[in-house]
């Protein structure tokens, strides 16, 4: 007698496609560095320098602890707007996702002006305390805030994503079996926010080895601010690519700690919600937490947005001309762009999530390359393999939409795997047993639950395709001038007004977008139970 | 707020039209780029788009050529012209850094220039081999805050920066690229040792560090620091904006050596130009009178045809005491940054 065999589920040929495409998609960028480094010996001169080892220390040390930082405070306060009674947690809920559309540079430049040694605050306090310096903020402590500051939303947005289909029931269970509330919290909340934590920390991660404006202002340096004086220092793009190389190789062992962390905790699939469980009264600890949202907010938007309402008062007339268009052709892109990455993303969750193997987790490391890697490193490969295989697209609207969506994917990877994770693959081969096609089960049925992660990975890449810069300048159509080109073209003619107001439209666009997609008390919720 | 509107509208239609939808955007969207007409000029552009567009338009108007303009950062323009090969669309690069225009002569991609442009500039502000011409100068100037100083308490030279009785009340732009050639200058003219010294001296009186020129005017303006380095035309900007009560003004270094150097904005041809008759003819109308006024004017930089008139708030060229420096050899920029990290200034 022989024991039937379950059948093994293999994805799906369509689905296969998929992922070969976008797996060709992003590996160009590594195929240009590649090229680049090996021809150039970039590669080998980076590998011989004593430096790059004290850059990769570096480099990674600011990465693991902004990745902590951001789990550490995106973590409450998702709790707190999600869960609790705070006062004014409707206004707070998109406040608090707004400092991701923040730019860098700005968010460092106003940090480095308010904290330096003898900045706004040293100013504010010599009166009283007679202290003529505060201690150096350069250097990693500067580098780390702002990027923490900067960077957890990531973690606040996933786990407020996974707070809004969390059952009530597995907490009330605990309760009856006399669990207090730190138990019910670390042994039930925690575990189900696991996944959560740790595709925020990852985009956390990747976004911080990708950037430039903090390290640059703040004077950390790492693997990107080395790539960025190689190429703007002495135009020297083959000692760039050996070391964009090396963050290449950052970014997968980045992916593999994270990957490995959260194999050890990933819950079981099967929860899906049948009721939203109560909210915490915070009686007197709500001050604590109104402290702790003010305490974020101040640094990481109330700043800018002060900085940029003291330029705009002294522009002159004609610092808003053009804005409108720019705003139009911005939404245009990043509207685009969001939806093209976040059609991009939802085969990669389903073979990573669905149809864990080797090869599917090779196509998540690939798509998460574009990630770590700057603006400047991916807008120069699409620039190469633009002029040479596909010249009819050179600085199109078609080829910037593709180099955000190389860049951005994980973004709207890690959300739609978060909401994918719970789901049960049961619904889909049931309405397979009742007769519905491919498409009719994924309309009716898939995306409807994958609502929320849609939600996220659109709104995260379309913030972050607003502000994006280096990859705009190169491949935008010429004379496309948006919002993020203006403000840089501004600044760059001291024209602070102008900068400030391009800046100001950029964020308020920003929030208006968030106030849609979060719709505090109306979370996204499946459509299906 | 309308675009996630959009977003959901689209997703509730049935899922061949949100494609087709999409499809018909992303022609559009390429749709709009055809072959280049052959009389289109395009040019790379590191300068400012509210300085060059206005001149770009006198410029179509008066000889009938359609320009195309892509703005950027000089050197990354320069990079992007690099990795485009010989299927570059540029015809023209201008740029605002002679060290960017240096390399791109010496990796080939910029084509020599007939006399008749380049002889309208003095040697000094052209590549010895004709390969790039300097259309606009500017230079190196202390500037200080007006409230807490009088000129008679200046320095003379750069070296003043690190007497001890500056400290805590400077500032600088490590960052800034006209900083960085700055100090490029120093090495070829003082040697490296000295430079360092230098950059030592600087650093132990505790520089506040501006991540570019408005910065430190507006610092040095704010009183927040007393004296810094920076460009000498940003001055005339502020004061455009914010009247004669604006407090800093500038002095430009009497002693000479690197505080005297001029840097230049300058052109180029593309070695792979589509259009390289019409790219002279840009190059040459930048070196034309009404161009060099009009600069002059506006920008309040030196305009480097001889006989043009320095706006007259401007220090005058002949009372700048040049160091004896070829352009084209400030090109060492990775030089300068391996020194400026290894002192610990950025």
């Amino acid at each position: 007698m022989s024991i039937p065999v379950p059948r093994i589920r293999l994805p799906s040929r369509r689905l296969r496609a998929a992922g070969i495409v976008v797996a060709a998609m992003c590996l160009l960028p590594l195929v240009y560095l590649a090229g680049r480094a090996v021809a150039g010996g970039g590669l080998f001169d980076v590998l011989l320098r004593e430096r790059s080892f004290g850059i990769a220390g570096r480099t990674l040390l600011l990465t693991a602890a902004v990745a902590l930082g951001s789990a550490g405070l995106g973590l409450p306060l998702a709790w707190l707007t999600a869960r609790t009674d705070l006062p004014g947690r409707r206004i707070l809920t998109g406040l608090l996702a707004l400092p991701l559309a923040v730019p860098s540079y700005v968010a460092a430049f106003t940090v480095a002006t308010a904290l330096g040694p003898r900045g706004l605050l040293q100013r504010a306090l010599e009166p009283f305390t007679g202290w003529e310096r505060l201690p150096e903020i350069y250097g990693f402590p500067g580098a780390f805030l702002v990027l923490v500051l900067l960077n957890y939303p990531y973690v606040y947005l996933a786990a407020r994503a996974r707070f809004a289909v969390m059952d009530a029931s597995l907490e009330d269970a605990a309760r009856v079996l006399g669990a207090g509330r730190w138990r019910r919290f670390r042994r039930v909340t925690l575990p189900l926010l696991s996944t959560a934590l740790f595709s925020g920390g990852l985009l956390a991660a990747l976004y911080t080895l990708s950037d430039f404006g903090a390290v640059s202002l703040l004077r950390y340096e790492t693997f990107t601010w080395a790539i960025y004086n190689q190429v703007r220092g002495s135009l020297d793009r083959h000692t760039a690519a050996g070391l964009a190389l090396l963050l290449v190789f950052a970014t997968l062992l980045v992916l593999a700690a994270a990957s490995r962390f959260e194999r050890a905790s990933r819950p079981s699939p099967g929860a899906v919600q049948t009721r939203p469980p109560s909210l915490h009264r915070l009686g007197r600890w709500k001050w604590a937490g109104l402290a702790l949202a003010s305490g974020v907010l101040l640094p990481a938007l109330v700043l800018p947005v002060g900085v940029c309402l003291y330029w705009l008062i002294q522009a002159p007339a004609g610092a808003m001309t053009g804005l409108v268009p720019a705003l139009g052709r911005t939404g245009l892109v990043s509207l685009l762009a969001a939806v093209a990455t976040t059609a991009l993303a939802i085969p990669v969750a389903f073979l990573t999530v669905r149809f864990p193997s080797k090869r599917s987790s090779a196509l998540r490391a690939i798509s998460h390359i574009g990630f770590g890697l700057p603006g400047l490193v991916v807008g120069l490969s699409l620039v190469f393999f633009a002029v040479n295989v596909a010249p009819f697209l050179y600085q199109t609207l078609a080829l910037l939409v593709f180099a955000y969506a190389v860049h951005m994917l994980p973004q709207a990877i890690a959300p739609v795997e978060a909401t994918l994770g719970p789901l049960s693959p049961r619904l889909d081969d049931a309405a397979r047993s009742l007769g519905a096609r491919w498409m009719r089960r994924h309309w009716r049925i898939t995306l409807p639950l994958l609502g929320p992660g849609l939600a996220s990975g659109l709104a995260l890449v379309f913030l972050t395709s607003v502000k994006e810069l280096p990859a705009t300048l190169m491949l935008a159509p010429t004379g496309y001038a948006t919002l993020a080109t203006t403000v840089w073209s501004a600044a760059e003619n001291v024209e602070l007004g102008r900068a400030a107001a391009a800046s100001l439209v950029l964020l308020l666009f920003c929030a208006a977008t968030l106030l849609v997609v979060l719709r505090p008390g109306r979370p996204l919720r499946p459509a299906v139970r | 707020m309308k675009p996630i509107f959009n977003i959901e509208k689209r997703l509730s239609a049935p899922p061949s039209g949100r494609f087709a939808a999409a499809a018909i955007v992303l022609i559009a969207a390429t749709g709009c780029t055809g072959a280049p007409e052959p009389e289109t000029l395009t040019i790379y552009c590191g300068r400012g788009e509210s300085l060059v567009g206005p001149v770009v338009e006198a410029f179509q108007a008066e000889t009938g050529i359609q320009v195309e303009i892509r703005y950027g950062g000089t050197a990354d323009l320069a990079a992007q012209i690099l990795e485009e090969g010989d299927q570059s669309p540029a015809d023209v690069y201008y740029g605002q850094d002679a060290g960017a225009l240096g390399q791109l002569a010496s990796e080939g991609r910029l084509s020599p220039l007939p006399d008749s442009i380049l002889d309208r500039v003095p040697a000094r502000f052209r590549d010895p081999a004709g390969r790039w011409v300097g259309t606009t100068g500017r230079a190196r100037v202390f500037v200080y805050n007006t409230e807490l100083l009088t000129p008679e308490d200046l320095p003379d030279t750069i070296q003043g920066f690190t007497d001890p009785r500056w400290r805590g009340r400077i500032g600088w732009a490590p960052t800034n690229g006209s900083f960085q050639a700055f100090v490029t200058a120093v090495r070829l003219l003082e040697g490296e040792e000295a430079a360092r010294a230098w950059l030592e001296g600087v650093l132990a009186n505790e520089p506040v560090a501006y991540p570019n020129n408005s910065a430190i005017y507006q610092a040095v303006a704010d009183g927040e620091v007393e004296l810094a380095l920076s460009n000498h035309y940003y001055l005339f900007r502020f004061l455009v904006q914010h009247g004669d009560e604006f407090a800093a003004r500038t002095v430009s270094p009497g002693g000479g050596g690197a505080g005297g150097l001029i840097n230049i904005s300058g052109g180029g041809v593309v070695n792979t130009a589509a259009n390289p008759e019409a790219a002279e003819r840009f190059l040459a109308y930048l070196l034309t009178e009404a161009v060099q006024e009009r600069f002059a004017g506006e920008t309040y930089e030196y305009p480097l045809v001889p006989g043009i008139a320095t706006d007259p708030a401007v220090t005058p060229l002949s009372e700048i005491n040049p160091p004896d420096l070829e352009l084209g050899d400030l090109d060492d920029l990775r030089g300068t940054l391996d020194l400026l990290r290894e002192v610990g200034a950025i």
